[in-house]
C-alpha cells in the first residue's frame, strides 16, 4: 500500500533571516587616512585588480582607490594627477577648491564607506583624503562594451535597427533619444546581493498610472537574491502567476517597440547588464503585435495580424485535431482526403498518436539543437534534420507524409508569433493537447481550448486583465487588437489601469487633399 | 498542491477510460464507399458493400491499376439487414466503416417488396449518414456496385457525382424517411441502371450506372417509375434543375430551337373553392438559347416573343405530363400537394387525410409558365447563313 504523506497541516512560519546587508559598511569615512586604507584593503583583500594610488596633494596624504579595466585610467592620469600634483590649494576649502579644479564633470562628495563601495565597484575612482570625514568620487568610468547593432531577436524590415545593448547608459541614453520631453522618468532600483544590478524603471510621467509604479517598486524591493544575470530573473520575480505558461510581462530589444509602449501609458524596466528591457503591463493581444504592424500601411498590418492569429491557433491545435480526426472521427474528413490519408497510413507500424508526439519531439530537437550549435554545425544539423524527418521517415514507413505536412505546417506556423516568449508557451501546450486529443479526441481538443481560455481568463498582468481589451471590453482599444486601425483613427491610448491619460492625438487626423492649404 | 497532485493523477488514468474504446486507428478500419441492398429469391436480405483498398493508391508514383480499381466487394446474408451487416463484418478483417459510405442502392426487387424495415436499420443505427444518397437499381443492385468505372475510381463515386449535379432527383436517407413519415407518404428515388458500354476495347463491366429516370415510392413499395422526360419535369417540380435541355417548334420555320433553362422557380398555391380542390402551380423559369436550327433571326424582338411562348407552352406540356402520370397511374403524391393544402387548409385536410390517395387523384391543377429568355447565344442571327435567307 503506498502511503501518501500528509502535508504538515500548519506551516511553520518561517523565521526571515535577518537580512545580511553590508551593513557594517554603513559607517562614515574616519577622518585620518590610514585607517581609511586599512578597511578598504581588508574589504578588497585578495582583489588583485583593485588598484591603490598612494600620493601627496600640498601636504596632505592622498589615496585614489579604483579597479582596473573599469575606470579611464588616461584621464586619471592626465586630467586628476596632473591637476593634483603640479597645482597649489588653498588650506581653507581644501576639498572643495579640489573639486572646483578637478576638470572632470561628474564629481560627487560622499561619506560612508559603502558609499565609496559602490562607486568603485561601478567604475568612479575614489579620491581619499588624510583629515576630511568625506571623499570624492571622480566620473571617469570607462569599460569595454559592445556597439550598438541590430537587434538579433527582433528583427524587421521597416524601422530603426538600433537595438539596446548590455550597457545600462547606453539603453537609457536610447529611450532618451526618442523621447525627448523630461516627463520621461527613470527611477533606479538596485538588485542582487552581489551584482548589485541597477533596474532602471522608465515611464512617462503624466501617462502612467502612479500605483503601477509603486507596485512595480514594491516586486522589485522584494527581491533579495545573489544576482541578476538577465531580465528573466527580474520576470520570474515580478509576475502575477509564476505557474502559468503564459509570459506575463514581454521583453525586447528594441529602443522603438520600448518607447511604443512607454507612450500607451507602460513603464520599460532596463536592466543592467542585458539588452533585453521588460515591458509591464501586457495583455495576450499585445504579444501578437509586431512593431512593423504600426510602421507599414494598415491594411497590410492589419492582414498581418489576423495571419498571425489563424496561425498561433494552427500552432496550437493542428496537430491534435490531425490526431482526433484520424482517430475518432473518421466521417468529418472529406471521402478523397480520407482515401489519402488511409493509403498513406497503411504501413505505418504506430497509432497516430505516438506518430504526432515522436514527430514533434524530434522537431523540438532539431530546432534546440539548431540554436545550441555552433553556427557552422547549425546548418548540418537542419540539412540532416530534413532529410531524416522529411524524406527517409516517409520511405521507411515509420512516419506517414500526412503527419510530416501537419508537424512542418505548425513548425512554421509557431515562428509567426512575433514574440518568441508566446511561441514558447504554445509549444509547451500543443503536447497536452495532442495526448487530450488521442484519449478524448475532438471532445478533447475542446477541453482543452476551454481550459486554456479560463486560465487567460483569470490571468492578470500588473492588475490588468490578460484578455483585455476583449475580456473587460474595451471599446476604443478594440482599434488596435484584432485589426490594427489606420493611426488617425486611434485617438484614444489603451486603458490599463487607474486613472489614464485617455487622449493621445487630435481628431480629424485623417490626411484629406483640402486639409493641406490647398 | 494537493489540488493539482489529484489533477494530475486525474490526468494519468485517463488513458485507462472506457471511453477511450472509440478510438480506432484508421488502418483497423473498412472504409465502406457504397453499399446494395437486395432481396434474395428466397426471401433473405443480402447486403454488398464496396470496400476500399488502402494499399491500392498508396503512392503517386507506380500508378493504380485500372483493369481492377481499388475497392473490392464483399456481401453478407441474413434473415434481416442486421443480421446479414453482422454476417458481412465476419468477412471482413476490419471495422466496417459506414461513416464514408453515401451510396445505397436498393435492388429493384427489394423495393417493389418495400424497403421500411431496411431505412429503419440504416436511420437508427449511427454508423450511415442522413445525407448519404439513395437509390433503386435495375436487377441486382450488386451489379452496379461490381462495375468498374473508366474515369472515377470507383462505381458509388461516378454515382454521386452524377447525382449531385443534378441529373437526376436527389434523395437522400432523411429526405425517404420524413417523405414517408409526412403527409404525402410518397417519395421519388432515382432509377439507376449500367450504362450499356459500347467501345470495343472495354470489358462489359468497364462502365458506370447512370440516371435513368425515377422510381415513385408510395407508402414504401416502389409502384413504377418515371423516364427521363417526365424526371425532368419532376425535377422542375422540384425547383432542381440544373442541365436539361428543351426543344420547342417554331410556327412559321423548319427547324427546332433548343433552351437550356438555368434558373426556375416554382410556387405551389393551394386552393379550395366550392369543394373543388385546385393546385396552382407558377413557374418562372429563365433559359438560354443554346440552338437554333430555323432561319429565324433570334435579335428580332417579335421572334423573341414568340419562342418564348412556344417554350412556355411546351414546359407547360412536359409538367402536365408528369403530373398526370403521378396521378392518375401511380397516385402518389411525390411533389407534396398534401402538405401544402395542409398548411393552408388544415380543417379541410383533416376530412381527407385518410383518404388522400383517392383525394390527390380528384385535385385539379393549373400551371401557369412565365418563361424569360435571357440570353440568345453569342451570335445574333443563325450561324452560317447567307444574310438574304435570314427570316426577320
Amino acid at each position: 500500500m503506498i502511503r501518501i504523506r500528509r502535508l504538515p497541516l500548519k506551516k511553520k512560519p518561517k523565521k526571515q533571516k535577518a537580512q545580511q546587508q553590508t551593513s557594517s559598511q554603513e559607517i562614515p569615512l574616519s577622518k585620518k587616512l590610514t585607517e581609511n586604507i586599512h578597511l578598504f584593503s581588508s574589504l578588497y583583500q585578495d582583489s588583485s585588480d583593485v588598484i591603490f594610488r598612494s600620493f601627496v596633494v600640498g601636504k596632505i596624504d592622498a589615496t585614489i582607490i579604483y579597479i582596473e579595466g573599469l575606470s579611464d585610467t588616461h584621464k586619471l592620469d592626465e586630467q586628476v594627477l596632473d591637476t593634483l600634483l603640479k597645482n597649489e590649494f588653498k588650506e581653507i576649502d581644501f576639498l572643495i577648491s579640489i573639486k572646483n579644479r578637478l576638470p572632470i564633470s561628474n564629481i560627487e562628495t560622499i561619506s560612508t564607506f559603502s558609499e565609496c563601495v559602490n562607486a568603485i565597484s561601478a567604475g568612479n575612482p575614489v579620491l581619499l583624503l588624510d583629515g576630511f570625514e568625506e571623499a570624492l568620487s571622480l566620473g571617469l568610468v570607462k569599460f569595454e562594451k559592445r556597439s550598438i547593432e541590430e537587434p538579433q531577436a527582433e528583427t524587421s524590415i521597416r524601422g530603426p535597427r538600433e537595438g539596446f545593448t548590455e550597457s545600462l547608459g547606453v539603453n537609457t541614453s536610447l529611450l532618451r533619444r526618442i523621447i525627448k520631453d523630461p516627463a520621461l522618468k527613470m527611477k533606479a532600483v538596485h538588485v542582487g546581493k552581489y551584482t548589485k544590478t541597477k533596474v532602471m524603471i522608465a515611464y512617462i510621467e503624466g501617462l502612467i498610472d502612479r500605483t503601477l509604479i509603486e507596485e512595480i517598486e514594491n516586486r522589485l524591493n522584494r527581491i533579495h537574491i545573489d544576482g541578476v544575470l538577465e531580465s528573466g530573473y527580474i520576470e520570474q520575480f515580478i509576475e502575477d502567476s509564476p505557474y502559468s505558461p503564459f509570459p506575463q510581462l514581454l521583453y525586447t530589444e528594441r529602443p522603438d517597440v520600448a518607447s511604443a509602449n512607454l507612450l500607451e501609458g507602460r513603464a520599460i524596466l532596463i536592466i543592467e547588464g542585458t539588452p533585453f528591457s521588460l515591458i509591464a503591463p501586457v495583455s495576450f493581444f499585445s504579444l501578437f503585435q509586431s512593431q512593423e504592424d504600426y510602421y507599414e500601411r494598415f491594411w497590410i498590418g492589419t492582414f498581418i495580424r489576423s495571419l498571425r492569429f489563424l496561425f498561433v491557433v494552427i500552432s496550437l491545435f493542428l496537430p491534435s485535431i490531425y490526431v482526433a480526426i484520424t482517430t475518432f472521427h473518421q466521417e468529418m474528413v472529406p471521402t478523397d482526403l480520407l482515401l489519402s490519408i488511409a493509403s498513406s497510413r497503411e504501413g505505418v507500424p504506430f497509432p497516430a498518436i505516438v506518430e504526432a508526439i515522436m514527430m514533434e519531439i524530434a522537431f523540438e530537437a532539431l530546432r534546440e539543437a539548431g540554436i545550441r550549435l555552433p553556427k557552422q554545425v547549425g546548418s548540418a544539423v537542419s540539412i540532416v534534420g530534413a532529410l531524416v524527418i522529411g524524406q527517409a521517415a516517409v520511405q521507411a514507413g515509420i512516419v506517414s507524409a500526412p503527419m510530416i505536412i501537419v508537424v512542418s505546417i505548425t513548425g512554421i506556423a509557431s515562428f509567426m508569433a512575433p514574440r518568441y516568449s508566446i511561441g514558447l508557451s504554445i509549444r509547451l501546450l500543443r503536447f497536452p493537447i495532442i495526448f487530450l486529443a488521442g484519449f478524448l479526441g475532438l471532445i478533447g481538443v475542446m477541453l482543452a481550448l476551454i481550459m486554456i481560455i479560463i486560465h487567460l481568463s483569470t490571468l492578470r498582468s500588473f492588475g490588468v486583465p490578460y484578455l483585455s481589451p476583449i475580456s473587460t471590453l474595451q471599446k476604443p482599444s478594440m482599434k488596435d487588437t484584432l485589426i490594427r486601425s489606420p493611426l488617425w483613427k486611434m485617438n484614444l491610448r489603451p486603458h490599463l489601469t487607474g486613472e489614464f491619460n485617455a487622449v493621445r492625438q487630435g481628431t480629424n487626423l485623417k490626411p484629406v487633399p483640402k486639409n493641406g492649404d490647398e | 498542491m494537493k489540488k493539482s497532485l489529484l489533477f494530475l493523477m486525474c490526468f494519468c488514468f485517463m488513458p485507462t477510460l472506457t471511453g477511450c474504446m472509440d478510438r480506432v486507428e484508421m488502418k483497423d478500419l473498412a472504409i465502406i464507399m457504397a453499399a446494395g441492398i437486395d432481396r434474395l429469391e428466397d426471401g433473405q436480405i443480402r447486403i454488398s458493400v464496396q470496400i476500399f483498398i488502402p494499399r491500392a493508391i498508396t503512392s503517386g508514383e507506380t500508378g493504380e491499376d485500372l483493369s481492377q480499381g481499388p475497392i473490392f466487394v464483399r456481401e453478407g446474408i441474413g434473415d434481416n439487414l442486421a443480421n446479414a451487416v453482422s454476417m458481412l463484418q465476419t468477412n471482413v478483417p476490419r471495422r466496417l466503416f459506414w461513416g464514408q459510405c453515401k451510396i445505397y442502392i436498393f435492388g429493384n426487387e427489394l423495393a417493389k417488396g418495400g424497403i421500411r424495415k431496411e431505412i429503419d436499420y440504416l436511420t437508427r443505427h449511427p454508423g450511415p449518414r442522413g445525407k448519404s444518397f439513395l437509390y433503386v437499381s435495375e436487377g441486382k443492385a450488386r451489379g452496379i456496385l461490381t462495375l468498374v468505372p473508366p474515369l472515377e475510381r470507383f462505381s458509388g463515386t461516378a454515382l454521386r457525382k452524377l447525382t449531385e449535379d443534378e441529373y437526376g432527383t436527389k434523395t437522400t436517407l432523411k429526405d425517404v424517411d420524413m417523405g414517408l413519415m409526412g403527409e404525402s407518404e410518397s417519395v421519388s428515388i432515382p432509377y439507376i441502371k449500367k450504362l450499356e458500354s459500347k467501345e470495343s476495347a472495354r470489358k462489359s463491366h468497364e462502365t458506370i450506372p447512370v440516371i435513368d429516370g425515377t422510381a415513385i415510392f408510395k407508402k414504401d413499395r416502389m409502384v413504377g417509375t418515371l423516364n427521363i422526360k417526365e424526371t425532368r419535369g419532376l425535377l422542375w417540380l422540384k425547383d432542381k434543375v440544373k442541365r436539361s435541355t428543351i426543344s420547342i417548334k417554331a410556327d412559321d420555320a423548319d427547324g427546332e430551337i433548343t433552351l437550356t433553362p438555368t434558373l426556375g422557380k416554382v410556387k405551389f398555391i393551394p386552393e379550395i373553392t366550392e369543394g373543388h380542390w385546385i393546385m396552382n402551380l407558377n413557374i418562372n423559369i429563365e433559359g438560354d438559347i443554346v440552338q437554333n436550327e430555323t432561319h429565324l433571326n433570334l435579335m428580332n424582338e417579335v421572334v423573341l416573343m414568340k419562342v418564348k411562348k412556344k417554350y412556355e407552352v411546351a414546359l407547360k406540356e412536359r409538367v402536365t405530363g408528369t403530373v398526370e402520370k403521378l396521378q392518375q397511374e401511380y397516385a402518389a403524391d411525390v411533389v407534396n400537394f398534401a402538405r401544402r393544402f395542409h398548411q393552408k387548409y388544415p380543417k379541410e385536410w383533416r376530412k381527407v387525410e385518410d383518404r388522400w390517395d383517392e383525394k390527390f387523384q380528384e385535385v385539379k391543377f393549373k400551371i401557369n409558365v412565365n418563361a424569360t429568355i435571357r440570353r440568345p447565344g453569342y451570335i445574333g442571327p443563325p450561324a452560317a447563313l447567307p444574310k438574304d435567307e435570314v427570316i426577320e
